[in-house]
């Protein structure tokens, strides 16, 4: 059953929603387009892996100390508003509008949630897929092929990868991981309270990270240069698959209690 | 097979919407539930059908209870108020993909389901350009295209023209023939006597009346 709840969620929550993963591919496409035309500016030809790490490099944090260093990180919070709005509604319409016709064929609630949690899976590795190929695509479009780190180009943002055989670590894997625990956490939100609410909560945390610099708040395992990949002392892979994991399994278990007691009204 | 609704409370938000209901239901009867607005028929089914918990006492569905061995009854049919479904979709889309969860049914059932509340299987309209009755008519399709043991249909000729009622009588008859167990609701008390072979009466959450339709 398990299986079928899958099949049912990927229809009517990644299928129907193709439009938006072309939409975020297309805005990835833009962003990494904007950043070779400022790379061709100092005649350097990045790779699709350079720019991936410029686009999600991030920004310092505010500091009173320094006003005029911080700088909003547009690119960034466009890419996250686009990510964190696939679902805005989905479990709580779900829920509220068609539990009556799928909820007894499931036999389950449990079975509902985790399917839930599980088609967001699916969605965070389509979302990984579409990054690449669109950038990828664009990197191509400036004759540039294949995935190699090019240091001059950190060199010129006065910025450098402290860590290059773990780029893939940050970028393939603790992004990920946070997009979904982050997601899941929307979710959780849907079913507690309103859809609203749960999608200013998370884009609030991302605000808040990209003033703030703290190894507790998610927000900040998206922004590279929060962690160890980009600056001494930040944040290791480890502290944010922690954090990461803390949040999946919290959301899931909370869920399944919340399902318990949930009704249909 | 057998329902038995025994001593079913259930409080929100501090209201009592269903008082200590005892009810009993056989295969192969269609009982009408009868009362005003907000008198408790859908609450009371959406209790038989697994919908909300009980504040007190339980719902058996055969000998097994709700929430106890069984989250929801293992085959229903429900229509409850305005279902969802989805706007870009056929008709015969919507239905495929609630019968691809439990993969009971294939195509052909799913059209026969279609075809017999009167809907055309083949229409490539979607749900969003569908009329007030088409919508009720889909919505009744996929409460009994899997022939399920239970059938809850709350209001199913609302809106409905005189030849789509035509249809949902013989609808109710033959799953009441088959022998399920069948659940109506309905406004119209004429409507509602033609349908049910029993009457239950609700008022205030309370059972006040079973009794046979004439």
């Amino acid at each position: 059953m398990l299986l079928r709840a899958i099949r049912y969620d990927l229809k009517t929550g990644i299928f129907r929603k193709w439009f938006l993963y072309l939409a975020f591919g297309i805005l990835m496409g833009a962003f990494a387009e904007k950043a070779y035309q400022w790379l061709n500016v100092f005649q350097l030809k990045g790779s699709a892996l350079d720019v991936l790490l410029y686009l999600f490099k991030g920004n310092r944090e505010f500091r009173k100390d320094e006003l005029e260093g911080f700088e909003f990180p547009f690119p960034f919070m466009a890419i996250m508003t686009l990510v964190f709005f696939f679902f805005v509604y989905y479990v709580y319409k779900e829920w509220k509008e068609r539990s009556s016709l799928t909820i007894p064929r499931f036999q389950d609630k449990s079975i509902w949630w985790i399917s839930k949690c599980l088609m967001n899976v699916i969605h965070v590795l389509v979302l990984l897929v579409v990054s690449l190929l669109f950038v990828s695509l664009v990197a191509m479009l400036h004759g540039s092929y294949g995935l190699i780190y090019h240091s001059q180009v950190f060199e010129l943002l006065e910025w450098q990868v402290l860590q290059v055989n773990q780029i893939w670590i940050y970028l393939g894997i603790c992004m990920p991981v946070t997009v979904l625990a982050l997601t899941q956490l929307e979710l959780y939100l849907q079913l507690i309270c309103s859809p609203v609410v749960g999608y200013v909560i998370i884009l609030g945390l991302l605000l808040i990270s990209t003033f703030y610099y703290s190894k507790w708040i998610p927000g900040d395992y998206l922004i590279l240069n929060r962690t160890a990949l980009m600056r001494e002392g930040g944040i290791t892979p480890l502290q944010i698959l922690v954090v990461d994991g803390i949040i999946i399994l919290v959301t899931l278990i909370l869920g399944l209690w919340t399902m318990r007691k949930k009704e249909c009204l | 097979m057998e329902i038995i609704v025994n001593d079913y409370t259930k409080t929100i938000k501090g209201a009592t919407v269903l008082d200590h209901v005892n009810l009993k239901l056989h295969s192969g009867v269609c009982y009408g539930f009868k009362g005003k607005n907000g008198s408790g028929k859908t609450m009371l089914m959406r209790a038989i059908s697994g919908l909300i918990n009980p504040s007190s006492g339980y719902v058996k569905i055969g000998d097994k209870q709700l929430g106890k061995d069984l989250s929801f009854p293992e085959s229903i049919g429900i229509l409850l108020e305005n279902p969802a479904f989805l706007d870009n979709y056929t008709g015969y889309a919507n239905l495929k993909l609630l019968a691809d969860i439990q993969g009971k049914i294939k195509e052909k059932e799913i059209k026969e389901a279609l075809s017999a509340v009167g809907l055309d299987p083949e229409d490539k309209r979607k749900y969003k350009k569908y009329s007030l009755g088409m919508k009720q008519k889909l919505g009744i399709a996929a409460a009994v295209m899997e022939k399920p043991e239970i059938v809850i249909l709350d209001e199913p000729i609302n809106a409905i023209d005189e030849e789509g009622v035509v249809l949902v009588k013989k609808i109710i008859f033959e799953a009441k023939n088959r022998g399920a167990i069948v659940i109506v609701a309905c406004h119209d008390k004429e409507e509602l006597m033609e349908l049910a072979d029993e009457i239950v009466e609700i008022s205030a959450g309370k059972i006040v009346e079973k009794k046979e339709a004439v």
